[in-house]
């Protein structure tokens, strides 16, 4: 791992500390210096801003206790569902659009 | 004579066997199973009928029943023979049972072993796509209906959107799947429509397993009220009760019935208790509300078996019954969706009875700690797929359209 690497994951899980705390309170029990190894792995696969997103989605989530481990293993199912949920955001915008003009061509 | 003996042999005299194989009964078939196989097998292998010695040769102790009727009559003989010593032994049996278990659990298991009898006394229904007559008379069927219900053969849902892109309205044997997240809005949306069914002059029935019937009847009235009093008012019975007293005498006169059924949180409700009611109160809409709380007729186990074998059931009331049938149901939770959107079809556990059984299904969405809720289509067999909103006032009950993204 680089300087510059190690510095990126180091935010990350910088992060998820100030997203734990804002959302618990307290500050989670965790190796920094262990889990920055994983996080650049997350990294390594989605980017660093990707991985970013994740994290803050990661929290909007119902999972109890949003433990790092967690995220670690599921990032991709992550990924993979705000994609999902992006798509539907579009689909929606459209399909109210032609909502609109059915409506508007029927009245 | 044995009824067995007699419709197999009428089989091989009238050479009809697919009226037999049209009813897919094989389970009917007792103490003649061996024959009917071995008249099967030789069926599928040569295509043919085989003379009633053929099978007399193969089955020494097989002795045919002179007949002189259509293969029907002797399916329909076996049919009720069948079905008539069922219900004895499950009397005898449900009597029985009774001496050591519990009243309700017999009731279930006699549910149970109705809804399987159930099967043979439903028919499956052909249509030729060459008989154009029969079509003309059922599209003439379907416009006098339409004609009587002010354009459409279904209930309308008072809502534009809706109306236009799901243009039959809830017709009869439509399952319409309502989704949505806990409290966002799924049961409001769906009494609304019991709502407007009632003003067409149709006698909507909300089978409710979550809120008590008076809890259930202090939002109707909100809502037919629109504006002139609040659902605080009557939970807290606040209401004048003159100003009610006389809106109501106005409002209930000369009307049809409005129908809510509770099971008051306990005791187990199944489509069959379902189907019970509707024979009691005769409704033109049902509403079920929630999937979730609901048990099947075999009392699955597995959730999953469960809620999809529920969805097939809800399928059947409002096919067999002929009458449109809404089931509320509520999105299922994962460890990988935030709650912040309407869900996908995909984010209920059953998805693919859902996609098989409903005819509409739509989701619905109230943004927290506002009045707006949003109306997606997740899928939509009659027509084109939609999406709007909705400002609810819920505590006076008024609804207003809107066609524009309010955030």
């Amino acid at each position: 791992m680089t300087k510059e690497d190690a510095k990126l994951a180091h935010a990350l899980v910088s992060k998820y500390v100030a997203l734990y705390q804002d959302k618990y309170s307290k500050a989670p029990h965790i190796n920094r210096h262990r889990e920055k190894w994983a996080m650049q792995d997350v990294i390594d696969s989605v980017g660093y801003d990707r991985s970013k997103e994740l994290l803050e989605y990661y929290f909007k989530i119902t999972k109890p206790g949003h433990p790092l481990t967690w995220f670690f293993y599921n990032f991709d199912k992550i990924d993979e569902n705000m994609v999902k949920l992006q798509q539907d955001k579009e689909r929606r915008k459209f399909l109210l659009e032609q909502t609109k003009k059915m409506v508007e061509e029927n009245e | 004579m044995n009824s067995e003996a007699a419709l197999i042999s009428s089989v091989c005299n009238n050479k009809d066997i697919s009226t037999v194989l049209a009813e897919n009964i094989d389970d009917v078939f007792v103490s003649h199973k061996d024959v009917w196989d071995g008249l099967k097998s030789y069926y599928n292998k040569f295509r043919a009928v085989p003379d009633v010695s053929v099978l007399q040769e193969k089955f020494k102790d097989f002795e045919p029943v002179s007949v002189k009727g259509e293969t029907a009559y002797y399916l329909d003989q076996l049919k009720n023979d069948y079905l008539t010593s069922r219900i004895r032994n499950m009397l005898l049996n449900s009597g029985n049972s009774l001496k050591t278990n519990a009243a309700s659990r017999v009731i279930s298991d006699m549910s149970s072993e109705l809804m399987k009898l159930t099967r043979l006394t439903n028919s499956v229904r052909d249509v030729d796509v060459t008989d154009y007559e029969l079509a003309e008379k059922h599209f003439d069927a379907v416009r006098t209906r339409s004609a009587e219900m002010g354009g459409s053969p279904g209930i309308m849902t008072g809502f534009k959107a809706i109306d236009l892109a799901y243009p039959t309205g809830m017709a009869p044997g439509h399952l319409i799947v309502m989704i949505g997240w806990a409290g966002r809005g799924k049961t409001w949306m769906s009494s609304y429509l019991a709502c407007k069914a009632w003003e067409q002059g149709f006698k909507p029935m909300i089978v409710s397993l979550e809120m008590t019937p008076e809890n259930m009847r202090d939002r109707i009235y909100t809502m037919l009220g629109s504006g002139l009093f609040k659902a605080s008012d009557f939970a807290k019975a606040t209401v004048n009760p003159d100003d009610f007293g006389s809106w109501a005498k106005k409002k209930f006169l000369d009307t049809n019935g409005f129908i809510l059924v509770s099971n008051e949180g306990s005791g187990q409700v199944t489509p069959t208790t379902v189907q019970a009611k509707i024979d009691q109160h005769k409704p033109d809409i049902v509403i079920l509300d929630y999937h979730q709380l609901f048990t099947d007729s075999n009392n699955s186990k597995a959730p999953t078996e469960r809620n999809m074998n529920i969805s097939r059931e809800f399928k059947n009331l409002a096919v067999r019954n002929n009458i449109p049938v809404i089931d509320i149901t509520a999105a299922t939770m994962d460890d990988v969706s935030d709650q912040d959107a309407p869900p996908l079809l995909s984010q209920v556990a059953w998805s693919k009875a859902i996609e098989y059984d409903a005819d509409m299904a739509m989701a619905v969405h109230r943004t927290p700690d506002t009045n707006i809720i949003e109306v997606v289509s997740r899928k939509n067999r009659h027509g084109t797929d939609f999406n709007f909103f909705l400002d609810w006032d819920i505590n006076r009950g008024i609804v207003k359209e809107i066609y524009e993204q309010p955030f």
